[in-house]
């Protein structure tokens, strides 16, 4: 079975780079629109961002090269129970809903601008807060070093060149073609790139559906071919897979709502109403990607059966192949396609080294290390100092990228959720809940940890169908709660004496 | 009823409409259904059906608590304290 598609030709790659191009252009501009040197700007887009900006960039950072691949390939391996998809990413938003109306009210009254803004005003411990950072910077690096590892495969499955030389090409011009536009513009340029990205993506996923049921007839006719020749992929899931089921609701409902970057734009938004809008949209896009993802697999497994675990996270690839050889329209089709997976890989990777960055200048460098340095820094030393960390960062990931070429860092990022699922306390139930105090949450948070990571370790990746760090949460929730019940805080942190979640 | 026990029952009932229509859109409960499940809808099991209909349930639901007063009060707020 080939797994790479037919090299593209001059046009498309002339296409290819005209997109790359006009990501660097939007940066210029980006960086010809701020206001002003401060973190704020550089980090938040000072005032904020509109609507549709605010709605396609949470969209494209939210569904990752991930979405298109690895959800393709995990329904072409399980069939119809990969379901459990469009369900987890539902909850993602179902679960702002706990907390962003209040978190935002708060970011707006404070000028919060990383994550742990909020718990520095909420608890006032730089302890929770250095923890808090280290667990967030550390959930989504691995995260990051994976979008730069997919752009040098993508470009790798796409030339006749020699592979190896094609992945380190694709790994080095497409993090420099980030890293040049997110120094210029911040998180303007990345929500203004996201544009961009996020219609690319959003017009690919239609694009793919209407493609593959012309390519391959009905859906009926794909389960029908399912059911006579691979009938558990048709059949209801086992009970442990239900269990499982459940655990991803809860996991990346939680965990996927505190990816940093994602709490950056909830800050991000002009205005409350912004804000509202964008998450009821939210509230659907599921449909349109994930959905879509899971019937492009049902596909994939009726038409192209026998592939092994490996090549069938290929499976858009070798569906994509087909199209491509039907006609020259199918080939466009999946030009634009493939700038769709670019983009989705891209979105994510800049939102996430931006959000990096400023969690390492604000909350690590500026709190913890500058003073050995110099003893009052202005807001443009740290705003340079972030665009070189992003530098550094990144230069640092794709030596890595480089090395680790045709290793999988799946395991790796199953357990970011697992991390982050271990913030939900102080973030989300300190919101709702004043009694909650810091100490017990900060225990709780490193216990938390230590449980996810120590069972991950073991093997014990799930119990019983249940993830490690939902256990995790369980021990970490009631170390959180019951010790704020036993020795509350004196003074109840910095918080004024308002519900903190009235808004809710 | 108070102000806050009203608005507790409140948030307690917008769960439990999350809760339950998590539980129908989670396939837990076909095995006693029989071969109900492999009904084609649309092409699809049942089941599978079943579950992207609740799902929309969700989504709906969700956009619908997010259309709640919460925006316009903040805007307010935030109006308020800048005058």
């Amino acid at each position: 079975m080939n797994d790479r598609l037919i090299p593209f030709g001059p046009g498309a790659q002339a296409f290819i780079l005209v997109y790359l191009f006009s990501l660097i252009v939007i940066g210029a501009v980006a960086y010809r629109a701020r206001r002003d040197s401060s973190l704020k700007d550089f980090y938040l887009a000072g005032k904020g961002i509109g609507f549709v900006t605010l709605l396609l960039t949470l969209y494209s950072t939210q569904y990752s090269g991930n979405t298109l691949f690895g959800f393709t390939g995990a329904t072409y391996r399980i069939g119809y129970s990969w379901a459990v998809c469009i369900h987890f990413m539902t909850s993602i938003v179902v679960v702002y809903l706990a907390f962003a109306p209040g978190l935002y009210r708060l970011a707006k009254q404070h000028h919060f601008i990383t994550p742990v803004d909020y718990l520095d005003y909420r608890f006032g411990d730089w302890r929770l807060s250095l923890v808090s950072s280290i667990v967030m910077i550390g959930a989504i690096s691995n995260y990051l070093l994976a979008q730069l590892m997919a752009m040098g495969s993508a470009l790798e499955g796409l030339t006749d060149a020699d592979p190896v030389r094609a992945y380190r090409a694709g790994v080095v011009v497409l993090a420099l073609v980030i890293v040049v536009y997110e120094s210029l513009g911040g998180f303007r340029a990345v929500a203004w790139t996201d544009v961009i990205q996020g219609t690319v993506l959003g017009v690919g996923f239609v694009l793919l559906l209407c493609a593959v049921c012309y390519e391959y007839g009905s859906i009926q006719k794909a389960s029908e071919t399912l059911l006579a020749n691979e009938p558990a992929k048709f059949k209801l899931p086992e009970a442990d897979w239900i269990r499982t089921w459940f655990s991803y609701v809860l996991v990346v409902g939680l965990g996927g709502a505190l990816y940093p970057q994602s709490i950056q734009r909830i800050y991000a938004a002009k205005s409350a109403k912004t804000l509202q809008r964008s998450l009821r949209v939210m509230a659907f896009l599921p449909l349109t990607t994930t959905l879509i993802a899971v019937i492009v697999g049902i596909y994939g497994a009726a038409n192209f059966p026998g592939l092994t675990r490996q090549q069938s996270d290929t499976i858009l690839t070798v569906v994509c192949r087909q199209i491509q050889q039907e006609s020259l329209l199918g080939y466009w089709l999946v030009v634009v396609l493939f700038s769709a997976v670019l983009a989705a890989i891209m979105s994510t990777a800049d939102s996430v080294l931006l959000s990096i960055s400023s969690m390492v200048t604000k909350d690590i460098y500026a709190k913890h290390c500058v003073r050995y340095f110099t003893k009052d820094p202005t807001q443009t030393q740290l705003t340079w100092f972030g665009k070189a960390f992003s530098w550094v960062l990144m230069v640092s990931l794709v030596i890595a990228a480089l090395r680790l070429r045709g290793r999988t860092l799946v395991e790796l990022l199953d357990y970011k959720f697992d991390l982050l699922v271990q913030l939900s306390p102080a973030f989300i139930l300190s919101l709702h809940w004043r009694r909650m105090s810091s100490m017990p949450t900060l225990i709780g948070m490193v216990v938390g940890v230590a449980c996810s990571i120590g069972l991950a370790a073991a093997g014990f990746g799930k119990v019983v169908g249940f993830h490690a760090g939902l256990i995790a949460l369980l021990v970490n929730g009631a170390i959180a709660v019951g010790g704020s019940l036993i020795m509350p805080d004196a003074q109840h942190g910095t918080c004024d004496q308002r519900p903190l979640a009235d808004a809710t | 009823m108070s102000h806050s026990r009203a608005s507790r029952s409140n948030i307690a009932l917008r769960a439990l409409s999350f809760v339950a229509l998590f539980a129908i859109a989670i396939p837990w409960y076909w095995r006693w259904l029989g071969d109900l499940a492999y009904h084609r809808v649309v092409g699809v099991p049942a089941w599978f059906a079943v579950a992207v209909v609740a799902s929309i349930g969700i989504s709906i639901n969700a956009a619908w608590q997010l259309g709640g007063s919460w925006a316009s009060d903040i805007d307010e707020a935030e109006q308020e304290a800048s005058q």
